[in-house]
């Protein structure tokens, strides 16, 4: 399982990356700040990064919006 | 001046704009013709700033308690304010039309794009305000090169908004050039017969050749104007530039636009593409989030919204054109549809430009009334600008009606055989026509949500209850289009805004939602008093906020507090101080709002509102009133039986599923409710404490007076 946000979660699968995890999520707001395991993931390598099973992620969506 | 007919004229001493502020205001009285100035104190500057703070300080002293909206003494209010017009920095063009709202019955604050609030402050004015009535259809003209004001016969049969701003800017127009020293205020057939009238704003599209308008939607203010027997304000100042408002400080102006120029050059491709498609792009991402309205409002998601994307929108606006509203505006957020060809109506084939759809168009008459079609869409949009009708309280009320229609509340004899099924776009158009004529189905349409809900109760023996339910207003406004039911923050955030739901008060449903940074009550009490007054500030200024959060610099992921974009508050600083010379820091920005936002606050109780029993939202906003609705989100309501409420479903039924979580969710909101006041510094029923106002400096004896009954 991946963790993310304290909020959600997302069952791990094998070659999981940061996008499968947002793709899982429909996280398709671009403005996002990424971190896994606190450690900040930059935008590209959200492709290739690997996501552990256990790992705790935050998505930040950066607005404030509307 | 020939075909002009002047009924009244007043002359005044031009002068040039110091620091921003243009320091009088102008006085119209259409029951006399009297136009006056009146001098801006520095008391007015103090506590009030500019922008929506003249408004409102100018409206309560115009009007009585007992005013309403249709009274001669209502005061139709526009105001610009001091950053307004620094044309280096983008989004600083905003007019806020203060009035009282025919929806609400309350203060309304709007706010526009278009060159009118700089062209305004070129001209000689902070703010404008019009009161009384004329006896005869009239334009006003405000000519900042020659100094003179009039009040003129109109010249022209026409209202609608497309047709009447070209030919007013033809009218006043010394060639195609001297265009650009030219806006416009105006309104439209529609807004003449019901309650939901806007005012369009207009710009000279220099590389169109074109007008173009954008709306102070929210309101009524449309049709106070129409009432008011306006067809059109002009106002022209030839040669406004970066420099006008001689700023105190121009260097630290020229950093702060740099600064922000360049973060848009490089990063709105990636971020939101503001230039290529504007706040259309949030169609298909409040999709995939569960958040865009659809069938008033009872899901957050459609398997058709694909046809309302960014991709769609993209295809239609016509690209590769700069399109701000303001001059400078290197945002450039205002698209176009050119060559529309409307289907229907008195329009019918003729070639049209449909400015937008902005993202809250596009949700509310598209996927919340279920029309998937962008081509009606587009018409909807076009007919709703230049009949002068606010998109965002036709759509939600167009969706309730369908809503109604749809549960048999109302029938085919009540609507004169309008079909207000799902999606029926042509019944929507109908009715749209028929408020520009005045007639049918269309002028209930017209009253808007609030009175509609109660007449389909009395008049055709609808569930009352079930009507308060689902009528998506609060304090008679209808509300923007965003899902609120799983952010308790932004439930607050629509409920406890000032005029009525509107997201230009609070937008927090990522913050709440879905990166879960404001957890408890007190998290999101602090961000309710935050941002409200925040995004008041840019309305004290003549700002457009879209600058401020539709764009942000590369690293702002990194900082402390990156919701509040840290560095773009620092922008607004050096603007501040640039323009007016005053330093400021981030705090003190947001105390000049909280002066403003509490005056509101107290404007709303001494017109007979503004305590909590106004802050409550109907229930459609908070969970599922339906049991469609329950089971869309069986998994999210049952999880919540069992893991806050403490009950397990299975074995409930679906009404009382229902039921239980409702209770739930209706006590944490006066939980929410009860934080909020406490940080907003407000009595357990929602008024500033005498403490709130001494701090802020707006205890004045009438206001004192007017709390006192309510500090227990
Ligand atoms: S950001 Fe968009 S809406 Fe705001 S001033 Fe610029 S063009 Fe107009």
């Amino acid at each position: 399982m991946v963790w993310i946000n304290d909020k959600f979660e997302v069952t791990w699968e094998e070659g999981m990356t940061v996008d499968r995890v947002r793709e899982k999520l429909k996280f398709s707001f671009r403005m996002l700040v990424i971190t896994v395991n606190g450690r900040l993931v930059p935008r590209e390598k959200w492709k290739n990064f690997p996501v552990q099973d256990g790992d705790e992620m935050k998505i930040l969506h950066m607005t404030a919006g509307g | 001046m020939e075909n002009r007919k002047v009924l009244h004229q007043f002359t005044y001493e031009l002068r040039p704009v110091k620091r921003g502020y243009a320091n009088r205001t102008l006085y119209i009285n259409l029951d006399n013709g009297a136009i006056k100035s009146k001098p801006v104190t520095q008391q007015m500057k103090a506590i009030f700033t500019g922008g929506r703070g003249f408004g409102l300080w100018l409206l309560w002293n115009a009007i009585n308690d007992h005013s309403k909206w249709y009274d001669p003494e209502n005061d139709l209010v526009v105001a610009n304010g001091p950053i307004c017009g620094t044309l280096s920095y983008p989004g600083t063009g905003k007019s806020t039309i203060v009035t009282l709202s025919p929806l609400t019955g309350s203060v309304i604050d709007s706010n526009v794009g278009g060159m009118f609030a700089s062209l305004l402050k070129g001209a000689g004015w902070d703010a404008m305000e019009i009161q009384g009535k004329a006896d005869r259809e009239v334009i006003i003209v405000i000519d900042g090169d020659s100094g003179t004001v009039t009040i003129e016969e109109a010249p022209f049969t026409e209202t609608n908004s497309h047709i009447l701003t070209a030919k007013l800017f033809n009218m006043l127009a010394k060639n195609e050039r001297d265009k650009r020293n030219i806006s416009t205020l105006t309104a439209g057939e529609a807004a003449e017969h019901t309650l939901i009238g806007m005012i369009n704003a207009s710009w000279y599209d220099v590389r169109r050749k074109e007008v173009r308008l954008k709306q102070a939607g929210r309101g009524g203010t449309g049709r106070v104007m129409r009432d008011k027997k306006i067809k059109g304000v002009v106002v022209r100042y030839t040669g406004w530039n970066a420099n006008s408002n001689n700023p105190a400080k121009p260097e630290l102006i020229k950093k702060a636009s740099q600064r922000i120029v360049k973060e848009i050059t490089d990063l709105d491709d990636q971020q939101n593409q503001m230039r290529k498609v504007g706040t259309a792009h949030l169609v298909e991402i409040m999709d995939d989030y569960d958040l865009l309205p659809v069938h008033n409002y009872r899901y957050g998601s459609h398997p058709e919204a694909h046809k309302l994307d960014s991709g769609i929108w993209k295809s239609l606006f016509t690209q590769d054109m700069v399109d701000g509203c303001h001059y400078g505006c290197a945002l450039s957020c205002s698209h176009a549809v050119d060559g529309f060809r409307p289907r229907t109506g008195p329009y019918k084939d003729k070639i049209v430009i449909v400015d937008g759809p902005e993202y809250e168009t596009a949700a509310g008459l598209g996927a919340n009334m279920g029309v998937f079609n962008p081509l009606d869409v587009l018409e909807l949009n076009f007919y709703c600008d230049t009949y002068g009708i606010d998109t965002i309280s036709f759509a939600s009320t167009t969706a309730f009606v369908m809503e109604c229609y749809e549960e048999g509340i109302i029938n085919d004899q009540i609507t004169g055989g309008l079909q207000f099924n799902w999606g029926n776009a042509n019944a929507a158009l109908e009715a749209l026509h028929q408020m520009a004529r005045g007639e049918g189905f269309g002028l209930l349409v017209g009253l808007g949500s609030h009175r509609l809900k109660t007449l389909f109760a009395e008049a055709y023996g609808g569930d009352a209850h079930f009507l308060n339910d689902i009528a998506v207003e609060v304090k008679g406004l209808e509300a923007s289009e965003y899902m609120t039911k799983e952010s308790l923050a932004q439930q607050g955030g629509y409920a406890l805004a000032n005029k009525g739901p509107q997201h230009d008060e609070a937008w927090l449903i990522f913050m709440d939602m879905v990166n879960n940074q404001i957890p408890t009550f007190e998290d999101k009490a602090e961000a309710l008093h935050y941002f409200p007054m925040w995004r008041t500030w840019f309305s004290l200024h003549g700002l457009c906020k879209l600058p401020w959060n539709d764009i942000e610099p590369a690293n702002n992921g990194e900082t402390d507090e990156p919701a509040k974009v840290p560095e773009h508050v620092e922008n607004y600083t050096w603007l501040h101080e640039g323009v007016t010379g005053i330093r400021v820091t981030g705090d003190d920005l947001i105390r000049q709002s909280e002066r403003v936002y509490n005056f509101q606050r107290v404007f709303n109780l001494r017109l007979g509102f503004g305590t909590r029993q106004y802050d409550m939202p109907p229930y459609r906003l908070v969970g599922p009133v339906t049991a469609d609705e329950y089971e869309s989100r069986a998994e999210r309501y049952d999880k919540q039986l069992q893991e806050d409420i403490g009950v397990n479903p299975d074995g409930l039924n679906i009404a009382e599923r229902i039921a239980l979580v409702r209770k739930y969710r209706e006590g944490v909101y006066n939980q929410l409710v009860d934080a909020v006041y406490v940080r907003r510094g407000w009595t357990p029923n929602g008024v500033p404490t005498l403490a709130t106002l001494k701090r802020l400096g707006i205890d004045f004896p009438d206001v004192v007076k007017l709390v006192a009954p309510f500090q227990k």
